[in-house]
């Protein structure tokens, strides 16, 4: 990275806790501590329910830390604007034109200025001719152009972006990164900073002098990774390879590996088969024994049977990331199956490979669907949450339970995790594997046949 | 690139026939309101006469027309005004919103008789000498009609506004005005549009009660179409009345074209995805004329000549400034920052001096209300037992025609909305014509019909059940329509792919798919009856009349008779009844048409 000039944005400390409607409280950000410097693009990466977002909109202050505090280095004359922002969806306002839509973020300057200034910045990001549309009439990409001018148009010290590209399809989102990249490279910038939210590895290596990489629950900076290429980066190069390397192993190490870690890979009983441990789960089999009680992740288990038939296919481990490009799927999509998975004892991931565990490879080959489904729930019953709620649910009666005393009993063994979540994840796993049922009407769990 | 897009630049075509058309078309419409407003004006100058003298010969029938007009126009400004604080309000505070919601659900459906002796009192004690009193009391009642759904309507928009825009404008740090005219405004037009077209119709329904009423000894009386009407009937004028029909009926297919239809068709601009596009015949003309561009011009040069070249901030704040010089905004502030100041509380400090403003002209208005009438606890202390029996007694009856109402309405809108609404085609045809007569008041019609009915031997609780029906059958109708024409496409290609029986296309596919709006008609459409029970139960005309008990012959009775005692205790009974309705039947129903919504 180039010598880091004075910081633009200082966030010291910041806590972020989210209240629900019910008064439940759980905590998203927790002792972030990020500087952003004069001259750098620094993207935010994590997966979904990381409290990326939170963070960006804490740092824009759209949003007030609960704890901590975040603080703006003096503005200088040329930046008629502190901040501006990019939203996911857009955020245009549908009874504007392009023009007025464009204008909203520069009031304050006199009438003539900001006809000048607007005509300038159209010009920049490709949209002359569309003064007078209004943005329905307009592609997905070409509303985010629009976003993007109003952003730019106050030439403020800091843009903050949040997953600009993400609901855009893949050309067009690359056509609009580049001309990021060019605005960015342009000899008279007059923006300090970008600070942009992604869940897109990749995206972070393109972008960014920095990536930071969130962790989830509550989201942490787990680490900061340099980029010290120079823009307009090349993808084919080995030091572009090397760093996105570094980016995918830390991000899966994170998110993955810490079950492992912690020695929570739950043997199948010997009664369900013949089972014959790999050496790796050996090594781990002899690890204390979490004190914690681990979260249920909230995924669809058909997609964990969908991910376990696409690795009986393959001949050896898989690489998570291959995996993904195979399939299509972003990594955020990829990893919560592949936790999902890993928390049943289906699989392991050393590193970013994923290896089918011997229950895995039984489970994954069994034709009969009724012995498929009871070593699903065998799988589920060993997690500490599902079978302390069945076991109530079990012994309270034909008439069921409430879901306000699972939510209880939910909140006292993860404390610090959102209840009604882990709620839901819980209805859906045990759904599926049928043995509980939950009446949305009545809101009552009852066991399942 | 879209040619819609260049309409806003590119000049219109230049026909000078066309534009001379259009800037007659123009110059008359405003002659007309001009005329009209003048009119009211002296009118509303002139001495205190309670009770004004009505010629109910053809030839004065247009200016009482647009007397009524102006009162209507009038009271819908007054509603939009409404709209939009109490609107807001709800929808940023919850607080408020706690208060405002339930207080407006009432309100709905409390008849406008329910007002009336409070009206008349304060404003006739406010404006002794002059008509001003009346007229206001007058257009108040017709402002009970319109306001209700108006503030919902805003509220609903405003809670929905995405929170994306909401965070653009902080980003953009738009002062509070700003705010207003970009973002909160532009996203409730729509809305407010389409229910102005409501609106005004409830204004209509009740014009006769309010143009003409009896209360205590007096008579009261303003000239006015309703009246007109009235009278014309009493004196047996068949050519009057009939005309006068056909000037209502004008009047309501007039503002459509001149108001309505060019609104909505304006207001096609800020929906947010491009379905369909409602044209107007009147905005088309208005786009063709001299006049709307010179009147901006004017306005243009006239600001850039105070306001040579500068932001928008710095004019609101140059006005913002000038008004705070004023004594009307200094002293109430001044005294306000000695007041908080005392009292160190930081939360007064910071309301804006402008809410205080209002609340403290409303303080001054409710002040004036109490004067006027015993306090409410005395005044239902008096009651004697007898009276709260025959009450509860006619509530009861009138809680029965209402249901009968509701039942009797959707067994002929399910089947002709869900049959109408299945075909676009017949739907597109047939909407406006059933919109404007939907508008058209029919409390003006109530005495001829039970006149005749009354000869057909039908008893007068079976006449107050069909005025009520014909009064508020549209409310479901239109709903069941709605939400007939929403049904997806390939629902009705699943139905048939099964080859699913009658029976079986209605369980499963039509009455769950129309369910909610089906709820949200019998809501408005019971409202709508508890209003019209007072015009229904009580019918008079020449040679009889048409007494159904109920709660609201009780309303009628006792504000005729300037009984305040009893108006207001059947007030309460019917209030409780309302509220014990919204919060238990409507609100299951509510609940369980929420689950059948698609999410």
């Amino acid at each position: 990275m180039t010598t880091p000039g004075k910081p633009i944005v200082t966030v010291h400390s910041l806590c972020k806790d989210f209240h629900r409607p019910n008064g439940n409280v759980f905590t998203v950000l927790e002792g972030i501590n990020l500087d952003i410097y004069d001259g750098e693009i620094v993207t935010i990466l994590g997966i979904s329910g990381s409290g990326k977002t939170t963070l960006l909109k804490c740092m824009a202050g759209l949003l007030t830390p609960d704890r901590g505090r975040v603080s703006y280095s003096h503005q200088s004359t040329e930046n008629k604007q502190l901040l501006s922002y990019v939203f996911q969806h857009f955020a245009l306002f549908p009874w504007l034109t392009v023009r007025d839509n464009i204008e909203v973020a520069i009031q304050s300057l006199p009438r003539k200025e900001r006809a000048h200034r607007i005509d300038d910045f159209l010009d920049l990001v490709g949209l002359k001719g569309f003064e007078d549309c209004y943005p329905r009439e307009l592609s997905g990409g070409m509303r985010q152009r629009v976003s993007l001018c109003r952003a730019l148009v106050s030439d403020p010290m800091v843009v903050f972006m949040d997953e600009p590209f993400s609901s855009l399809d893949p050309l067009t989102a690359q056509s609009l990164r580049s001309e990021i990249d060019r605005i960015w490279l342009q000899p008279d910038r007059k923006i300090r900073s970008i600070v942009l939210v992604t869940h897109d590895p990749e995206e972070a290596i393109m972008m960014s002098d920095r990536v930071v990489i969130l962790s989830a629950n509550p989201g942490t900076i787990y680490k900061i990774v340099d980029i010290p290429l120079p823009r307009r980066r090349n993808p084919n190069s080995p030091a572009y390879a090397e760093i996105k390397e570094r980016i995918e192993t830390t991000f899966g190490e994170l998110h993955l590996d810490r079950y492992l870690r912690e020695g929570e890979i739950h043997m199948p009983p010997q009664a369900s088969g013949t089972i014959a441990t790999t050496a790796t789960l050996e090594t781990h089999k002899t690890a204390p024994k979490s004190q914690k009680t681990r979260p249920l992740i909230n995924s669809n288990l058909v997609l964990v049977e969908g991910l376990l038939s696409q690795l009986l296919t393959e001949s050896g481990p898989k690489d998570l990331y291959d995996l993904c490009d195979e399939m299509g799927q972003s990594v955020d999509q990829m990893l919560p199956t592949v936790a999902s998975a890993e928390m049943l004892g289906l699989l392991y991931t050393p590193g970013t490979e994923l290896v089918l565990t011997e229950f895995g490879k039984l489970f994954a080959s069994e034709a009969d669907s009724e012995r498929r489904n009871q070593m699903l729930r065998e799988a589920c019953l060993r997690l500490p949450i599902i079978a302390a709620i069945y076991n109530i649910v079990l012994h309270a009666g034909p008439d069921g339970v409430e879901k306000d005393i699972a939510i209880e009993q939910i909140a006292m063994m993860i404390p610090f995790e959102d209840p009604d979540v882990q709620f839901d994840a819980l209805v859906k796993w045990c759904r599926y594997t049928n043995l509980i049922i939950y009446d949305r009407d009545t809101e009552f769990l009852m066991p399942g046949d | 690139m879209d040619v819609r897009g260049l309409k806003r630049i590119v000049p219109f075509e230049k026909n000078k026939l066309a534009f001379l058309v259009a800037d007659l078309s123009i110059v008359t419409v405003i002659l007309v309101l001009g005329f009209g407003l003048a009119r009211f004006l002296s009118i509303s100058n002139a001495p205190f006469i309670a009770e004004s003298p009505i010629d109910t010969s053809l030839g004065s029938l247009p200016v009482y027309a647009l007397l009524s007009l102006v009162r209507g126009l009038l009271s819908l400004i007054l509603s939009y005004i409404v709209a939009l604080i109490f609107g807001t309000l709800a929808a940023r505070k919850p607080t408020y919103e706690k208060i405002i919601i339930p207080v407006m659900d009432v309100l709905q459906c409390l008849p406008v008789v329910s007002f009336m002796p409070g009206f008349i009192f304060a404003l006739t004690t406010l404006f002794p000498n002059s008509r001003w009193g009346l007229e206001f009391a007058c257009i108040l009642m017709i402002f009970t009609g319109q306001a209700w759904n108006l503030v919902f309507a805003y509220y609903e928009s405003q809670c929905t506004l995405s929170n994306d825009l909401r965070d653009v404008s902080k980003i953009a740090g738009l002062g509070a005005a700003r705010q207003f005219t970009l973002v909160d405004l532009p996203n409730g037009i729509r809305p407010l549009v389409y229910n102005g077209m409501m609106s005004m119709a409830g204004g209509w329904f009740f014009l006769t009660v309010c143009e003409a009423f009896p209360l205590g000894s007096k008579n009261f009386r303003l000239p006015g179409l309703g009246s007109y009407m009235k009278l014309a009937f009493e004196e047996q004028k068949t050519t009057s009345f009939v005309s006068g029909l056909i000037v209502m009926s004008l009047i309501i297919l007039g503002l459509d074209f001149i108001l309505w239809r060019p609104l909505i068709a304006w207001a096609g601009r800020f929906r947010d995805e491009d379905s369909g596009e409602e044209s107007s015949a009147f905005l088309a003309i208005l786009e063709k004329t001299n006049i709307g561009p010179f009147v901006i011009d004017a306005f243009k040069s006239i600001r850039e000549k105070f306001f040579p070249d500068d932001s928008h901030e710095s004019q609101s704040h140059r006005f913002i400034e000038f008004a705070k010089t004023t004594p009307f905004v200094k002293l109430p502030q001044k005294a306000w920052v000695i007041v908080a100041q005392a009292t160190s509380q930081h939360t007064f400090r910071e309301i804006p001096w402008a809410v205080w403003f209002i609340t403290f002209g409303l303080g001054a208005f409710a002040f004036n209300l109490l004067v006027n009438l015993p306090s409410l606890a005395h005044t239902i202390g008096q009651v004697p037992e007898k009276t709260w029996i025959r009450l509860i007694h006619s509530l009861f009856l009138s809680t029965g025609r209402v249901v009968a109402v509701v039942v009797l309405s959707t067994l002929w809108t399910i089947p002709v909305g869900v049959w109408i609404g299945k075909n676009p085609r017949i739907a597109k045809l047939l909407q406006p014509f059933v919109q404007d007569i939907a508008a058209f008041p029919a409390p003006m019609i109530f005495p001829l019909l039970a006149m005749i009915l009354i000869q057909w031997g039908w008893t007068p609780n079976l006449i107050a059940i069909t005025l009520m029906v014909i009064g508020n059958q549209w409310y479901l109708f239109f709903n069941v329509l709605s939400g007939a024409s929403r049904i997806p496409e390939d629902l009705k290609l699943v139905a048939r792919t099964y080859q699913l029986t009658l029976w079986q296309r209605w369980r499963f596919l039509y009455f769950p798919a129309i369910f909610p709006s089906l709820v949200t008609g019998w809501i408005t459409a019971a409202g709508g009856s508890w209003n019209a029970s007072i015009v229904a139960e009580y019918v008079s005309f020449p040679g009889g009349e048409s007494r159904a008990e109920g709660i609201g012959l009780e309303l009628t009775q006792a504000s005729a008779q300037g009984d305040n005692v009893t108006l207001a205790a059947a007030v309460c009974v019917l209030t409780i009844a309302i509220i014990v309705l919204n919060r238990t039947l409507w609100r299951t129903l509510q609940l369980s048409a929420e689950r059948l919504r698609p999410s």
